[in-house]
């Protein structure tokens, strides 16, 4: 897993957890739009598209 | 130092209160001449008179009643109620008057009481003596709510509940009365009340527990441990009420799973509440729900099958195993 970002400083609701879990993505290399720092679902749809988009 | 059994440490903290402050009362069914059905008070009445530390009629209302009355001339009164059982006969003068005294009276008048009582299972004790009731005292404003979990502490948060000037109840597991021995100061110190300890660091799960659910919860990280490399950490409560709920989010915060370890019966005690704190103060840091691992929802079952009921090592295993896979 990648270094940098502390699980302390991760927020993201049970539901985000467990669909980034399920996607295979650490949540420390997700950038959050939501308020106050927290990763939302599009966030991590978004770092799918991107990351898809890197290895094609 | 010393080593003491719980029981030891809990005589050694009434000692110590009843030498330093003589408006320090002591009193019950059996606690004078006979130092109670534990020993937990032996010698204390003839080393400070039957006018510090006496026996009472066989009435828990009464008793309850008459720490009140005292507590309002201005003794400090601790008050056994020989086991926690029998605390529904109490449960006016306790939760319907000396809570509210403080509040009733605009501060004009408190309740620096200490209520004692023995509970607690795996002892094979008849009926109504081993009931977690533990969650009736939640729910009471006023009142602060101690269980120990091993001597040292036992000691230092009674000497706390004695000097503190509002009502605390403090519940003595009978399970750990005698099943180790620790390290004990014979002079006296305090530990704060509301504040837990991590009694067993680790990365991968949160394990809230009190009372004696706190060494079946070592037990089972140890073997969780061994078996699969994954690291329990555990939190001894301590203080149920209040609770200390920053220590448990700091937890949280490491660990992003949690699970509440309770002897009491599932919709008794304080996992539901501490549970709820859990899902206000950290949701955004959980991977999953919190689960709790409790007793059934039954009445305390008869003593032959005490150890079939009681939350046991290999079912608080089973437990730790599905809060890691949600």
């Amino acid at each position: 897993q990648p270094q940098g970002v502390s699980s302390r400083e991760i927020l993201a609701a049970p539901s985000v957890r467990k669909f980034a879990r399920e996607s295979g993505v650490f949540l420390g290399n997700v950038i959050p739009t939501g308020p106050n720092g927290k990763i939302l679902r599009e966030d991590v749809e978004r770092f799918l598209a991107g990351a898809d988009h890197a290895q094609s | 130092m010393a080593q003491m059994t719980m029981i030891q440490a809990i005589t050694s903290a009434l000692d110590n209160e009843l030498a330093r402050d003589p408006s320090v009362l002591l009193f019950g069914e059996d606690v004078g001449q006979s130092g109670g059905v534990f020993r937990a008070t032996d010698g204390l009445q003839k080393k400070y008179g039957d006018q510090r530390v006496f026996d009472t009629p066989l009435a828990e209302s009464g008793i309850a009643g008459l720490a009140t009355g005292l507590a309002l001339q201005g003794f400090r009164p601790i008050a056994e109620i020989q086991f926690f059982g029998f605390v529904f006969e109490a449960m006016d003068e306790i939760a319907g008057q000396a809570a509210r005294m403080r509040f009733r009276s605009g501060g004009r008048y408190t309740s620096p009481i200490v209520y004692r009582a023995p509970f607690g299972g795996g002892v094979k004790t008849p009926e109504m003596h081993a009931d977690s009731l533990e969650g009736l005292l939640l729910q009471t404003p006023g009142l602060k709510v101690v269980i120990p979990s091993n001597p040292y502490d036992a000691k230092g948060l009674l000497i706390s509940a004695i000097r503190d000037n509002d009502p605390v109840f403090f519940l003595e597991h009978m399970k750990l009365y005698r099943s180790m021995r620790a390290e004990v100061p014979e002079e006296a110190y305090t530990l704060p009340l509301g504040k837990a300890a991590v009694v067993r660091p680790g990365k991968d799960l949160t394990v809230v527990a009190y009372g004696a659910m706190v060494h079946t919860a070592l037990k089972a990280a140890d073997q969780w441990s061994k078996q699969k490399g994954v690291e329990a950490e555990i939190i001894d409560l301590r203080t149920i009420s209040p609770i200390d709920i920053e220590t448990i989010i700091e937890s949280v915060k490491k660990t992003n799973r949690a699970v509440v370890l309770q002897e009491a019966q599932r919709t008794a005690g304080a996992a539901a509440e501490i549970v709820a704190q859990i899902n206000e103060h950290a949701l955004y840091h959980l991977e999953g729900p919190v689960k709790r691992i409790t007793a059934p929802d039954t009445v305390y079952p008869y003593a032959q099958i005490e150890e079939e009921w009681l939350p046991s090592t290999e079912r608080v295993l089973t437990g730790f195993e599905a809060a890691l896979a949600l």
